[in-house]
C-alpha cells in the first residue's frame, strides 16, 4: 500500500499503540463450557503465543556465550559498561533475531539487535525493519548501524522515546517484515525531452475534485482550486532505464503544467520515488503528487495504482532543464514473526534536581541526567529549544556537549532531551551548563 | 489446515477449526477491537466475544466468502454494542473516559482516536494498518464502497491533523551542529 502524508503519521501513531497477547484460545475454551447467562470473561496474565521458538539463556549459558564486545564489535569499550546484556534470541523463517543488549533510562531507550540470515541473504546492509512494534514504550525509530558481511548479521539500533518509567518495565520487541536488497536509482536522467512532450487538448483530460484524492506537495495549495485537470491514463507506456517496478503510463502539458503519470507494479512493497527538474545551475523543482486509480470505464478514482507527478513550468527556461528522476526499490520484503520480551534495566543511576532557570521563552523546573543525556523540563514553548546549550561538565576537567535534541510535551510540561553520541558516566559528572547558568551536581 | 479447508471445517462445528481461527486471526483482532475501543481491557473481552459468537453462529457463514471478513464483521459489531451499551451514541463523537486504566495507549493519541466516531476509528485502522481493500470492508461494514472511501478520506483528515496538533509524539529537531 502506497501511503500519502496523513497516512504516514497516523500508521506510526497507531503503531504506537500497544496490544499486548492474550491467550484467548483458553478464554474461549472455559467461557463455552459454561451457560451463556453465566459467562464471566476473567483476564488472565498476558501470555505470549509465539510461533517463535525463544530461548532465554541460563546464567550458565550465559557464561559461555560470546561477550557483548564480540557481539557488537564496533562499540566502543567506554561504552560497553552502560549496556545492560539481554542476549535473547528468536529463530522464524532461518532468520535470527537477537536482543544484544539496551542503554535506557526511565524515558529513552536503545535497544541493539542482531538480524542473521541463517539459510540464505536475505539480510544485507540495505536491511529496513518495515513492521515492528515495542511494546512498552512509544514513538520507536530503527536504523541500521552495521553489517557484517562473513556472518551475514546486521545490527539495527532501535530508539524508543516516550515510554513511562521505561527503568524496570518488562518490553516485548517484534518484527514482522523487513525489507532488503534495496536499490536506489538517484539523479536517473529519464532523456526525455521536455520540448518533444505534447500539449494535451480539452477532451483528453479527466476534471477531478482535488478534495476526493490523496496528494501531496505545495503546487496543490498554490493553485487555490478545487478541481484539476488529470492524464487520461494507460496512454503510453514508457520505461525507464534500469527501472522495471514502474513506468510512465501517459504524459503532457495541461493548462502550463507539466504532468507525468505512472503506473506502479502492485508486487513490491514500498517502491517508491519521484521527479524532479533540474537546470544547469543545479537547481531542483520537485512536483506535485497525486494518487489515483481508474475504474473499469476510465475514471478516477480514490484508489492506488497511478502517481501523477504535475510541474509547474511556466516560468521555466526549458531548453536548459533536464527531467530526472529519484526512485527506489526493494527486492526483498520477507514476513516471519521475531519476537522477544525482556526487561529494561538501567545500569547508572539518573539523578535528578529541582531548578529554577529562565530561559525567555522557556523556565525549567527540573533537571535531570542519565546516561543517555540530560533532560530539562519545564513550562512555556518548547520552540526556544533552538536556543538552548547544554554542556556537561565531568569531575576530570572534560567537557561533553549535547548536541541532539529531542522534546515532548506532556500535559502542561516540556521535557526537553539534550542526547550524547556516547554515554554520560553520571557519577563522574560535576556540573551542568544550561546557556552558561551552571548547576552544581551533589 | 488451508485456508478453504478450514472455512469448512469451522462452518461445519469443528473445535480444532476454532482453535486455528483463533491463532490466526486472535490477535489480529485484539489489536482491531483495542484500536475501536481505546480500552485493552474491553478489546480482551470483545475479542472473546466474538469468537464465541461466531462459534454459535458458525452456521451462518456461508463457505466460500471471506472467514476474515465475517470475523471482523462481528468483532465490528461487537465493539459497537459494547460502546452502545456503555450509553454511547454511534453517530456522535464518543468522549467516553474508560472505566479502566489502558496504559498501551499514550493520552494524546487516544484523545486524538476518540475525536473520531467509533465506525471512523474502526475504519481508518482497516484501511491503515490492515490494509484491507474496499472490497472487504464492504463485506465488514455492510456499506457501498464510494461510501467508505469518502468516510475515509474525512476520518483520516480528520485524525492526521489532531495527531499534528496533539504533540504528543517526540520529533526529532534538527542536530544542533
Amino acid at each position: 500500500m502506497n501511503y500519502d502524508y496523513d497516512e504516514k503519521i497516523i500508521k506510526d501513531a497507531l503503531n504506537t499503540v500497544e496490544t499486548p497477547d492474550f491467550d484467548i484460545l483458553s478464554n474461549i475454551k472455559n467461557n463455552m463450557q459454561i451457560p451463556k447467562e453465566k459467562k464471566q470473561i476473567k483476564k488472565p496474565i498476558v501470555i505470549f503465543i509465539t510461533a517463535c521458538l525463544i530461548f532465554i539463556l541460563s546464567a550458565s549459558v550465559f557464561a559461555s556465550i560470546p561477550g557483548l564486545k564480540d557481539l557488537l564489535p564496533f562499540i566502543n569499550n567506554n561504552m560497553l559498561s552502560f549496556f545492560q546484556p539481554i542476549q535473547i534470541s528468536c529463530e522464524d523463517n532461518g532468520i535470527k533475531m537477537e536482543v544484544i543488549g539496551t542503554v535506557n533510562d526511565d524515558e529513552m531507550a536503545l535497544i541493539y539487535v542482531n538480524m542473521q540470515d541463517l539459510t540464505g541473504d536475505r539480510i544485507d546492509e540495505t536491511l529496513d525493519i518495515y513492521d515492528y512494534f515495542l511494546k512498552g514504550a512509544h514513538a520507536f525509530t530503527s536504523e541500521i548501524i552495521n553489517y557484517d558481511e562473513t556472518t551475514k548479521t546486521a545490527t539495527i539500533k532501535v530508539q524508543a522515546n516516550g515510554g513511562k518509567k521505561l527503568n524496570g518495565k518488562r518490553i516485548s520487541f517484534e518484527i514482522t517484515s523487513f525489507l532488503s536488497d534495496k536499490h536506489v536509482f538517484d539523479n536517473l536522467d529519464t532523456g526525455i525531452d521536455l520540448f518533444e512532450i505534447k500539449e494535451i487538448p480539452k477532451s483528453e483530460v479527466n476534471t477531478i475534485n482535488l478534495e476526493d484524492f490523496s496528494r501531496g506537495g505545495t503546487i496543490f495549495e498554490e493553485l487555490n482550486q478545487n478541481k484539476i485537470n488529470i492524464l487520461k491514463p494507460g496512454k503510453m507506456k514508457i520505461h525507464l532505464p534500469e527501472i522495471d517496478f514502474m513506468y510512465i503510463s501517459n504524459m503532457g502539458y495541461i493548462d502550463g503544467r507539466l504532468h507525468i503519470q505512472t503506473k506502479w507494479s502492485e508486487d513490491n512493497i514500498d517502491d517508491h520515488g519521484y521527479f524532479y527538474l533540474d537546470n544547469i545551475n543545479d537547481e531542483k523543482i520537485y512536483p506535485g503528487n497525486i494518487y489515483y486509480g481508474v475504474t473499469e470505464s476510465g475514471t478516477p478514482e480514490n484508489a492506488r495504482g497511478y502517481v501523477e507527478y504535475i510541474f509547474d513550468v511556466q516560468n521555466l527556461d526549458l531548453e536548459n532543464t533536464n527531467l530526472k528522476g529519484y526512485f527506489v526499490s526493494n527486492g526483498n520484503y520477507i514476513t516471519g514473526n521475531w519476537k522477544v520480551s525482556f526487561k529494561m534495566q538501567s545500569v547508572d543511576e539518573e539523578k535528578s534536581l529541582p531548578c529554577n532557570i529562565n530561559l525567555d521563552s522557556l523556565q525549567i523546573n527540573n533537571i535531570s541526567i542519565s546516561p543517555l543525556g540530560v533532560t530539562l523540563t519545564g513550562t512555556g514553548d518548547e520552540k526556544g529549544n533552538e536556543n538552548i546549550d547544554v554542556a556537561v561538565n565531568m569531575n576530570d576537567g572534560s567537557v561533553r556537549k549535547l548536541d541532539s535534541v529531542i522534546s515532548r510535551r506532556e500535559n502542561d510540561k516540556i521535557k526537553i532531551k539534550f542526547t550524547s553520541d556516547l554515554p554520560l558516566y553520571v557519577s563522574m559528572v560535576d556540573s551542568i551548563d544550561i546557556n552558561g547558568t551552571k548547576v552544581e551536581l551533589e | 489446515m488451508g485456508k478453504n479447508n478450514l472455512d469448512i471445517s469451522f462452518s461445519e462445528g469443528d473445535e480444532d477449526a476454532l482453535c486455528h481461527a483463533i491463532n490466526i486471526y486472535g490477535q489480529k483482532l485484539l489489536r482491531y477491537c483495542h484500536n475501536i475501543l481505546c480500552d485493552y481491557s474491553e478489546a480482551q473481552d470483545a475479542v472473546q466475544i466474538t469468537f464465541i459468537k461466531a462459534y454459535e453462529k458458525r452456521k451462518s457463514f456461508k463457505t466460500g466468502t471471506s472467514l476474515s471478513s465475517w470475523l471482523y464483521k462481528i468483532a465490528y459489531n461487537t465493539c459497537i454494542d459494547l460502546i452502545r451499551k456503555k450509553r454511547l451514541l454511534f453517530f456522535l463523537p464518543d468522549t467516553h473516559q474508560s472505566t479502566h486504566q489502558d496504559d498501551f495507549i499514550c493520552d494524546d493519541l487516544k484523545k486524538a482516536l476518540l475525536s473520531l466516531k467509533p465506525a471512523d476509528r474502526a475504519l481508518v485502522f482497516s484501511r491503515v494498518i490492515d490494509e484491507k481493500s474496499y472490497s472487504d470492508l464492504e463485506q465488514i461494514y455492510q456499506c457501498s464502497a464510494a461510501t467508505l472511501r469518502k468516510r475515509y478520506e474525512r476520518a483520516k483528515k480528520k485524525l492526521a491533523k489532531s495527531l499534528k496538533e496533539s504533540n504528543s509524539y517526540y520529533l526529532r529537531l534538527e542536530d544542533k551542529k
